[in-house]
Formats: C-alpha cells, structure tokens, sequence
C-alpha cells in the first residue's frame, strides 16, 4: 500500500452516494464451497469507483460476509467495509462469535496492517439476508432495491 | 444431568452419540493437553468440531479449523471452503497460473483441496502438529495474492514462453526483437506476417500494458509496418483506464494466456507467412 488515506477519506468513501455500474447476478452463484456474487459501483460524481463481494458458506449459513471495495486507478484496492456473520472468536476478539462489522483504518493503513482489520459486534443484522438490506443501505448503494428487494422486511407493528 | 451432558458441559459441545462421545473426547483431551489447555472446541454441526485458537488472518478473522472424524479412524482437519470464500473477496482463482501456484502451495506442505474444502488428514496423536500445519497452509493460501506478484508475474511469462516456442516454433518466432535502434523498445517475439511483421507482445499488468501502448505508438510514429498482438494473462483484471488504452492501439488481443494457447496456432495460420 503506498498511499496513506486519512480516516475522514475512507470514512466518506463509504458514505458517498454510489450508483451500480455492473449490477449483480441474479442469483447467487455456487462456487466450490460458497455461494457468491458480486457487482461494481461508482459515486454518482463519477470520481471514485468501488465493486462489492456477496459471499455464504454452503456448509455453514451463519458465516458469510459482504464487502465494499475501494478501486482506487493508481493504486492497491482497499476494503472500507466487511459485514460479517458470527464465525468463531477468542478472547481477546469476542466479537466474532456474533456479526460484527470490520472497517477501515487509517492507522492500519500507514502500519502496512491489513485496512480493515478491526472490527466491531453489531445488532444491524443477524442473517446474511438482513445484512443484505443493512449493507447496501450503509454504504449508501442507489437503486440497490431492484436487485435485492427481495430481501426486504416490512416491519412487523400490529399497533 | 447424564454422564454424557456433564461431559458435554465440560468440553463446552453437544453429542450425538455414546461411542462418538467416547472417541471425540480421548481426541478432545489429546488436543487440549497439547495446545497447554488453551483451545477451546464446540460442536459446529453435528459431528463437526471447530476449533477456537488464537490462530489469524491478516484480516483480524480467526482461522476456521474444523475437526471430523473420518470412515477410518483418522482426524480430518478442514476449513469446509471458508479459506477460499474469503480469498475470493479480492482474488480469483481464475487463471491456470494462480490454480498452478495454489496447488503447489498444497502439494508442497501435504495438504489437499476437495471441491474448494482444504483438507489434512492426521492420526488422533497428530492433532496437534496436524492443526499447526494446516494452519501454516491456510495462511499461505490466503496471502495468495502476495505470493502471486512474484511468482505468478514470473510464470506467466515462462509459459508464455515456453508455449510459443514448443507449440509456435515453425513461424519461427524471434525473441526479444528490437525494431529500432533504441534498446529499450523490446517486442517479445516477432513473427512474420503475410503483408506485415506480427510484434507479440506479453500483457501481464498495468505497467506492462502501458509499456506496450507507448512502444506501438512509437512504431507508428516511426512509421514502422506491423501488426500489434497482445497476450494477457488477466485482461479484465486490468483497470479500466489501461484496458482502453491498450485496446484503442494494439490491433488483436487474446484475453487470457488460455485462450492464445486455444486461438492463437490458427491465428497465426490465418496472419503468418
């Protein structure tokens, strides 16, 4: 990695507005041991593109993880956001044990660290499906409707 | 509470059954007594095991371990396809080249891969060093990527090579040809051509590919004759901008090594002398 990127940067790349560019499969598609898709982006000003990974076990419906990327043209592609299912921690990183969501990091950046390293437990989602929905509403995704409404729930309120 | 849920509360699992109970737990206790009782195991599915040590990813993931006994009395140590689910965020798997650097990564430490699940399997008393192996694997395959730059860069010109001159040899292609006295205007081989010289060149990243733009731009602007062609190891893992470029100079590109070593022999039937 040989530029640095200050935190108000990457903070914004996930942020900005996007619109899809190459839009995803329709389905998810079976790949070895998991079920994939994927799809590129571009903030509406057209300045900075992005592509974003779908990815499931088929074994193990609770490990999953959705991506944004950050395709920068002179340089390495950085991941500014993982959402993650629950897959197995240790103590000193308990929060793998549920989803969490890993972002990132100037300071990982500048020490040569993987950018998105640290991560957090969340209560945005428990399913991958639910992460779905959460995910492309967190990265700001416009028209993401049409390719993953389905995975939309309407809010359960008998009041 | 039954022997067997104490003993499941203990080892923090569920069972399924007795004689299963009794196997898993004299390989529980050997792992345990090995990792110095810091490693802790649960029952992921049934007659899954995974194992929960202070094993990482660069990324901050632990590493996924799985244990499953196996029809003869071996331990199964495996990711179930979680190593290369999680490589496949950012790097395909999609040449010959990188399947070729991924399987000697696996031939190399003993390890083998079935239908995307990586897999070693050991002696209950093996374990221990079982785990650490594998997980010594599963590190190297992640950092594919890495490993890649270095010797993927360096085997897709050797193939590259190897195949024009084993398979290409009767168009007596000329190596490392200079169409002008600037020694720095390299075409990887030249070919002649029916009305004009074939100047092959190996596109294997955006540097390359750059390099190939300005040197045809040059013979052009010398007014040199010819007929550009580009190999690619990965064309669309080029960045937009290069793919343009290139494509808006050369006049025949193959997309892939694969798919020159498919096309290429009647390409040149068609365009060499």
């Amino acid at each position: 990695m040989k530029k640095t990127y200050k935190q108000d940067f990457l903070d914004n790349l996930i942020k900005v507005s996007k619109k899809i560019l190459v839009p995803p499969k329709k389905e998810m598609k079976l790949e070895g041991k998991h079920h994939r898709n994927d799809f590129k982006l571009e903030s509406v000003d057209r300045e900075y593109q992005f592509s974003v990974f779908l990815r499931q076990s088929i074994d193990f419906a609770e490990n999953f993880s959705i991506g944004l990327i950050y395709c920068p043209p002179d340089d390495e592609t950085i991941t500014l956001c993982r959402f993650n299912g629950p897959h197995g921690g240790w103590e000193d990183s308990p929060f793998h044990l549920v989803p969490h969501i890993h972002l990132a990091k100037q300071e990982n950046i500048e020490k040569g660290l993987t950018p998105e390293k640290n991560a957090k437990k969340t209560e945005l989602y428990s399913t991958f499906e639910d992460a779905i929905v959460q995910f492309m509403k967190y990265c700001n995704i416009i028209g993401w409707e049409e390719y993953f409404g389905k995975y939309i729930q309407m809010p359960m309120d008998f009041k | 509470m039954d022997g067997k849920n104490i003993l499941a509360s203990i080892f923090k699992c569920q069972w399924t059954s007795s004689k299963t109970v009794m196997k898993l737990i004299n390989y529980i206790s050997l792992l345990k007594e090995q990792f110095n009782n810091r490693v802790v195991l649960k029952e992921k599915r049934k007659g899954i095991i995974q194992v929960f040590a202070p094993l990482y990813h660069e990324d901050g993931d632990m590493v996924d371990i799985f244990l499953e006994e196996t029809p003869t009395g071996k331990i199964r140590i495996s990711d179930h396809g979680m190593t290369l689910m999680r490589l496949s965020y950012s790097f395909d798997l999609n040449t010959e080249n990188k399947k070729k650097v991924f399987r000697m990564i696996l031939e190399q430490n003993g390890v083998e891969e079935e239908k995307g699940d990586i897999y070693y399997e050991v002696e209950p008393s093996q374990i221990f060093s079982g785990i650490m192996q594998f997980s010594q694997v599963i590190s190297k395959v992640s950092n594919i990527k890495i490993l890649k730059r270095e010797m993927i860069k360096n085997l897709f010109y050797e193939i590259l090579d190897e195949f024009i001159e084993r398979e290409l040899r009767k168009f007596n292609p000329v190596k490392s040809f200079t169409p002008i006295e600037e020694e720095t205007y390299i075409v990887d081989y030249k070919i002649e051509g029916k009305e004009k010289p074939l100047y092959l060149f190996g596109v294997k990243d955006s540097a390359k590919a750059r390099l190939v733009t300005i040197y045809c731009l040059t013979f052009i602007q010398k007014k040199i004759p010819f007929r550009s062609v580009a190999i690619h190891d990965d064309f669309d893992s080029l960045p937009r901008k290069d793919k343009t470029i290139i494509t808006n100079v050369v006049d025949k590109q193959f997309t892939s090594l694969e798919e020159f070593q498919k096309s290429g022999l009647e390409y040149l039937k068609r365009e060499a002398s």
